[in-house]
């Protein structure tokens, strides 16, 4: 044989067997990725290098939107996996840390110029909130523990009264300095939670349903397929305890995937930041294993242990640290582990969490569960969450 | 900032260019899962960086720059080099068949580091100059004159002078 190696190169690859093209997974997580990219126009606009007919051009960059809201940050990080042991914070797979002055942190959430972090002292009550960024700097931060947040946004939203009136309150966390205050007169006031997807803020607590509030337009409208805010994620939302569950289009109502819990039980779906993936919590019972979707074909992959036991990329894949420093990402492709480089590792995890008791009913069915007291007493928080609870 | 395209638009660029990028995907990669992520990765960015395509016509090339930039910032990242399948073997595929191949190139080219990897299918499968490779990968063209060496090296030591010979087919 004797080739060139851009005819083995060629052939190689003419050899392959290529897959369909998901276009329509595509088009939609494009759209996401626009919506999460327009709530981050501050974000410095580079030139990108196209290949065109063969040969390289410049293209300029586009004209940036004049947004209402135009958060100033640095170019947006990938933060990896962020968790945290103790008072150390761990992000981008383990290749930064930072030690808070604190006895724990906890409720790691993502934003698109670092992890916000909880502090707590010895008896579990909250000390603070404070931002890790991406090179390992700390800075406190002045918000409330309901803020939310989206991996794509700088920002942190939440809801406060102002003068009686219920008001939408964005804060960058890059700048330390608030964005935005969207008041809603119609709201009815009290108990109004927000959850942050791109520019859009979800708020729930009105007669009228829930409202839609575009950071960008400072519109408010109602999102007529959303009845209660829970989580809300890449244009995606989780919907019903038990009974009927789903994950749905916030656009269109259409259910994405969903599940039908017996009366006996009890279960929901949690999204993943940025809403790519959507796994099955079972609360009616211990699970050894769970059940993940990913949301742009609607395939479910098994993964071991309980889903508590597993958090969020910051880019949506489920992750875990093993009790040796091993981190474990998964996904719609094969997992892969890597080792860490930890000077404490995490507690090591009870095998048994309590006392699995079984019930017979009185039509000869019988269905076990686990009961007792968990062990909370590990001091490994994973990051991901999309709101404070 | 420009519109996007249409869907009806956008769904036929990513059927046309789909094959292509996913054949220089799993080149880059060597995994076909791998290979799917990334050109999902970089068509989805190229819908939402519209404004800076422009034009329908422009779109594959974006995609396939973002595709080279995006496979780049994996490569980067600190787990890519320690990362290891677990419970699962690495997807060759079904490349390799052929025993004349000995062992099949992807095969050799899985054991090139990443940033070799990418400069010889930028330069020899895509057909990428030096200043075109260096620009795409974000180093100088002595890195890319210096890796191609490099790999074609090791290359040789795995498939053999037969198989690779001095003239690699590199047309510019």
């Amino acid at each position: 044989m004797s080739d060139d190696l851009h005819d083995l190169l060629a052939r190689e690859a003419d050899r392959l067997d290529v897959p369909r093209a998901p276009a329509a997974g595509i088009l939609a997580d494009g759209r996401r990725l626009r919506g999460r990219r327009r709530a981050t126009t501050g974000v410095a606009a580079l030139a990108a290098v196209v290949a065109l007919g063969g040969g390289y051009a410049l293209l300029d960059p586009g004209p940036s939107d004049q947004d209402a809201v135009e958060p100033a940050g640095p170019p947006t990080t990938d933060l990896g996996a962020a968790f945290a042991i103790g008072s150390t914070v761990h992000l981008r797979d383990g290749a930064v840390s930072a030690t808070l002055p604190v006895p724990r942190v906890g409720n790691l959430s993502y934003t698109s110029v670092g992890v916000v972090v909880q502090a707590y002292d010895a008896d579990q009550e909250p000390l603070g909130t404070h931002l890790v960024a991406a090179d390992g700097t700390v800075s406190d931060l002045d918000v409330p523990s309901s803020a939310t947040s989206d991996p794509g946004s700088p920002l942190l939203v939440w809801t406060t009264e102002v003068d009686g009136v219920v008001t939408v309150v964005a804060q960058d966390v890059w700048t330390d300095e608030r964005v935005a205050e969207i008041p809603l007169p119609d709201h009815p006031g009290g108990f109004a939670p927000a959850r942050l997807d791109g520019e859009h803020v979800y708020v729930g607590g009105s007669d009228t349903g829930v409202l839609d509030v575009d950071l960008r337009t400072e519109e408010v409208r109602v999102a007529p397929a959303l009845e209660v805010v829970d989580e809300v994620a890449g244009g995606r939302s989780n919907l019903g305890y038990g009974g009927h569950v789903a994950v749905i289009d916030v656009a269109t109502g259409e259910e994405i995937v969903s599940r039908d819990v017996t009366e006996r039980s009890a279960g929901y779906f949690q999204l993943s930041p940025g809403g790519r993936y959507a796994r099955y919590v079972d609360q009616s019972r211990q699970q050894r294993q769970f059940d993940l979707y990913d949301l742009t074909t609607g395939t479910p992959t098994t993964l071991p242990g309980s889903p508590g036991r597993w958090g969020w990329t910051a880019d949506g894949r489920p992750f875990t640290v093993s009790d040796l420093g091993e981190l474990v990402v998964c996904g719609s492709r094969p997992c892969t582990t890597t080792r860490l480089d930890l000077d404490v590792l995490p507690n090591q995890y009870p095998d048994d969490v309590g006392e699995e008791v079984c019930h017979e009913f009185a039509d000869g069915s019988s269905e076990c569960s686990m009961e007792g007291t968990e062990n909370h007493d590990d001091d490994l928080a994973l990051g991901g969450s999309t709101g404070w609870s | 900032m420009t519109r996007p395209p249409s869907d009806e638009d956008f769904t036929e660029l990513v059927h046309a260019a789909w094959p292509s990028l996913y054949r220089t995907a799993y080149l880059l990669l060597g995994d076909r899962a791998e290979a799917e992520d990334l050109v999902q990765s970089a068509l989805a960015k190229t819908y939402a960086s519209w404004g800076r395509v422009r034009s329908l016509e422009a779109g594959p090339g974006y995609a396939r720059t973002t595709l080279v930039n995006t496979a780049t910032s994996w490569f980067r990242r600190r787990s890519w080099r320690n990362e290891r399948p677990t419970a699962t073997l690495p997807d060759h595929g079904t490349v390799g068949s052929d025993p004349s191949d000995r062992p099949a190139l992807v095969a050799a080219l899985a054991q090139l580091p990443p940033r070799q990897r990418a400069v010889v299918v930028l330069r020899y499968y895509d057909d990428l100059s030096v200043a075109e490779t260096a620009s795409a990968l974000a180093i100088t063209e002595g890195t890319v004159k210096s890796q191609t060496s490099d790999a074609l090296t090791k290359l040789r030591a795995l498939l053999g002078d037969d198989v690779l010979p001095q003239t690699n087919g590199a047309t510019r």
